[in-house]
């Protein structure tokens, strides 16, 4: 990262530290030196700040050496947390607590389709989080920021929603509504972007990933050059009317034709399978998983076809992004590996690219917890240590 | 400012860097102030102490080393504001020059340019299409050396080759890894050339060098992220985010001309369907003409529908045409789909159209334009700024050229970095 501002060293150097020994079992203060380029004496002298701040602690080292035992420091992670909500299904709440090393503690989803506004959603969460978290919970433990997944996109320069599947969050500034009931720093972002995030926090060393996560929306996350590509206002990512669908079929989003979320997402497979005004959407997506298991043939027949949309889908931005690691998650993993095999045909019949060959495409089983890790990793950025 | 010198730089690779020491803080402040006299100059020692909040005495100290250097020099005075009348400092571009070649489909495209990218020679050479890498590569070497050698007398210092092509290239290797148009495999141009000349080469994906010519004297100046879509033989994506080429994974990234904009759509060279090139290339727009002039019996075109050439078809719809204007404004809106595609990934701020299918410009325009606005979610527009470049005859070539510049001109952070504050050249 660019140093550019001399009272910002302070700050980089901090975090340099902490980034280095957080998903480890202890350094000593050479180990940390050596990672970070740092001076031994800066090392030395902010590790002891934050031992004194309790962000960090030292323990003796567990090795046999002739000379004197290492101390060792460790990040104090059981004693920060994230509260995550996730928020991208329709009348479904998941609320999660993380440590910054990204372990999650608590994890359990709601049924919130009797709540009718936004702010009755944040509200039941404090609640659910005061009242079936907190009581087991380290009353010492400090939580650095709260973070929401939504499944559209947060306009970064007016703090609402814009163009959300769920009609209830549209327009709403819920950064503002979070902030105030939680009374912590609150951070909003799209699932797509969150889950993209989590990938690259994890053991990836790419810094070229497209994160393709289908539920109740079409919606991709896109980390190039080591960042992730947000767009002008953060509008960035948005494939749901790409028209490689139907194109007989007419959205009735945006009025015209093709748009691939009309096959893609859990509702419109529903509708494809079930027929048109489904209610009860996450039962019938349930009915039709059941359907899929028996083999029953318009299932797998609705899979396969989808399974080439997909793979129309997934070649324009690898044409497009060139990436190292392409991953398929949300509900969709969910039935993948019907689709993996017209899946990889389509996308090896349209890459134009021989790199085509060297992507790995990776289907995420866990994209629930991987929203949360996003959540989590997002706020732990952000955090002013 | 600091941070927009090292904007360019991407993720610092802490390994190489330079250490932290007095020699560094000396070099990254002459970079500073070179770089505010390159992009805004002329300026007084004043504006640049301004500009950079270095202190007054280490400008004069710096711009006095500079003019010594020769990179910079006095031009005169402005009007005083009470005190003494400010002396103005300017860059001088020729300084050095580099050469920027474009190697098209049968023809090499050479410029030598001064360190601004101004061109001050040009050349242009034949060669049989099909021809092998081996043979075009000698023809390239002979012909840059041939352009230096003609304008030695303007030559201060050659400090570089850069080459834009058409294909997948590997940037840092110096290689091309192959091109579809030239029917070319992996082709070290770097390793090659470097065998004939001791200056530095650089290759890079011709549209990428568009973009960079665009990032650095065109529209692009005033965005952070834009896109760039070349129309000619082909249709192809520079993709600049944050200031700097997104290349992707592995060194791919860009390629639209093949993105699914309609399916099954029509059939492409590239075996596929369905393809953005397949719906607003060349071949298009001929076949388009064709099915529209098979019922525009009036039609200026309707005797030579079987020879159709693009320049009869462009000559057609500047005389007002029906069917010529007909077949550029329907690959319009075929193009304004692949555009809305990649607005809404990339909800870029600006897009930049470019290639020699502009000359056509006013005839494609309506049919984007028709496109854009129609084709977004019916709940908000995504901003976006959508122009024509105007980098005019030797874009190519100056970006080519810019590959080099670029270089010579980064902040002076890594071990070993040759740029003309190291006396490169001298």
């Amino acid at each position: 990262m660019p140093i550019v501002d001399i009272i910002d060293i302070k700050k980089q150097n901090i975090r340099a530290i902490v980034d280095a020994v957080r998903f480890e079992n202890g350094l000593t203060k050479k180990e940390i030196a050596e990672r970070t380029k740092l001076s031994f004496a800066t090392v030395s002298n902010l590790c002891n700040e934050l031992i004194e701040r309790n962000v960090l602690y030292m323990t003796k080292k567990d090795i046999l050496s002739p000379g004197r035992t290492p101390n060792c420091i460790s990040l104090q992670y059981e004693m920060f947390n994230t509260i995550c909500l996730n928020l991208q299904m329709k009348d479904v709440m998941g609320l999660a607590v993380l440590n910054i090393k990204n372990e999650v503690i608590f994890m359990k989803k709601y049924d919130i389709s009797e709540l009718k506004t936004p702010y009755d959603v944040i509200k039941f969460a404090k609640k659910m989080f005061e009242t079936e978290f907190l009581p087991k919970a380290d009353p010492m433990v400090t939580y650095i920021g709260i973070g929401v997944a939504v499944s559209g996109i947060h306009d970064i320069e007016c703090h609402r929603l814009v163009n959300c599947s769920i009609e209830m969050y549209a327009g709403v500034p819920l950064k503002d509504i979070v902030e105030e009931i939680f009374q912590l720093p609150a951070y909003i972002d799209n699932e797509s972007n969150l889950c993209v995030l989590a990938v690259k926090s994890g053991k990836t060393k790419s810094d070229n990933i497209v994160y393709l996560h289908i539920s109740e929306g079409v919606g991709v996350g896109i980390i190039a050059q080591g960042n992730l590509v947000r767009g002008f206002r953060g509008y960035g990512g948005e494939v749901a009317h790409i028209p490689v669908g139907d194109h007989k079929k007419k959205c009735r989003v945006c009025h015209n034709f093709g748009c691939i979320e009309n096959e893609l997402c859990v509702p419109a497979i529903v509708e494809n399978y079930f027929g048109y005004g489904q209610q009860n959407v996450l039962e019938k997506w349930n009915q039709y998983l059941n359907d899929i298991e028996k083999e029953i043939p318009e299932a797998i027949q609705l899979a396969k076809r989808n399974a080439v949309y997909l793979g129309n889908l997934a070649s324009i931005l690898i044409d497009i992004f060139d990436p190292e690691i392409l991953y398929v998650g949300g509900d969709i993993s969910a039935i993948y590996h019907v689709m993996e095999r017209d899946f990889m045909e389509t996308i090896k019949k349209r890459c134009l690219l021989l790199s085509g060959e060297k992507l790995r495409i990776v289907c995420d089983l866990q994209s629930e917890t991987t929203i949360n890790i996003g959540i989590s990793e997002f706020i732990y950025k952000k955090w002013d240590i | 400012m600091l941070k927009s010198l090292l904007r360019s730089e991407g993720v610092v690779k802490l390994e190489h860097l330079r250490r932290g020491n007095k020699a560094l803080i000396k070099d990254l402040n002459r970079a500073l102030v070179l770089h505010h006299l390159r992009i805004h100059g002329p300026l007084s020692r004043t504006d640049i102490a301004t500009e950079t909040k270095l202190g007054l005495s280490t400008i004069t100290k710096i711009t006095d080393e500079l003019i010594t250097q020769g990179l910079i020099r006095e031009v005169g005075e402005g009007d005083s504001s009470g005190g003494r009348r400010p002396v103005f400092l300017e860059f001088i571009p020729h300084y050095g020059h580099v050469v920027g070649a474009k190697i098209e489909k049968g023809q090499l495209v050479l410029a030598l340019t001064d360190l601004e990218a101004e061109i001050v020679a040009k050349d242009s050479i034949a060669f049989p299409v099909g021809a092998p890498a081996g043979e075009v590569l000698a023809l390239l070497a002979d012909a840059i050396a041939t352009l230096v050698q003609k304008n030695k007398a303007l030559i201060h210092r050659w400090l570089g080759i850069g080459i834009g092509i058409s294909g997948l290239v590997d940037q840092s290797a110096g290689e091309l890894v192959f091109s579809s148009l030239l029917g070319w495999g992996r082709v070290p141009f770097r390793e090659i050339l470097s065998q004939r000349f001791s200056v530095p080469v650089f290759i890079d994906n011709d549209v990428n060098t568009y973009a960079l010519a665009e990032l650095s004297y065109g529209y692009g100046r005033e965005a952070d992220d834009f896109l760039l879509v070349t129309i000619g033989a082909g249709i192809g994506a520079g993709l600049i985010l944050d200031k700097k080429i997104y290349r992707g994974g592995f060194g791919g990234a860009g390629e639209i001309g093949h993105m699914v904009i309609a399916t099954p759509g029509n059939p492409c060279y590239c075996g596929r369907q369905g393809c953005l090139e397949a719906h607003a290339g060349e071949q298009f727009i001929l076949s388009e003409c064709k099915r529209i002039l098979s019922q525009e019996k009036d039609s200026l075109l309707y005797n030579e529908r079987l020879q159709l050439t693009m320049e009869k078809v462009l000559k057609a719809a500047k005389a007002g045409d029906y069917a010529a204007r007909q077949a550029f404004y329907n690959a319009g809106r075929n193009l304004g789909i692949g555009l809305v595609n990649l607005i809404n990934i990339l909800n870029p701020t600006t897009i930049i159209l470019a290639g020699e299918g502009m000359v056509a410009e006013e005839f494609i325009l309506p049919g984007i334009k028709g496109v854009l606005p129609t084709n977004f979610f019916n709940r908000f527009h995504p901003e976006y700024d959508l122009r024509v470049s105007r980098l005019g005859e030797g874009a190519w070539e100056k970006g080519a050229a810019t590959l080099v510049i670029n270089e010579l001109f980064k902040a002076p952070i890594y071990q070993g970095q040759k740029t003309v504050l190291s006396g490169i050249g001298n």
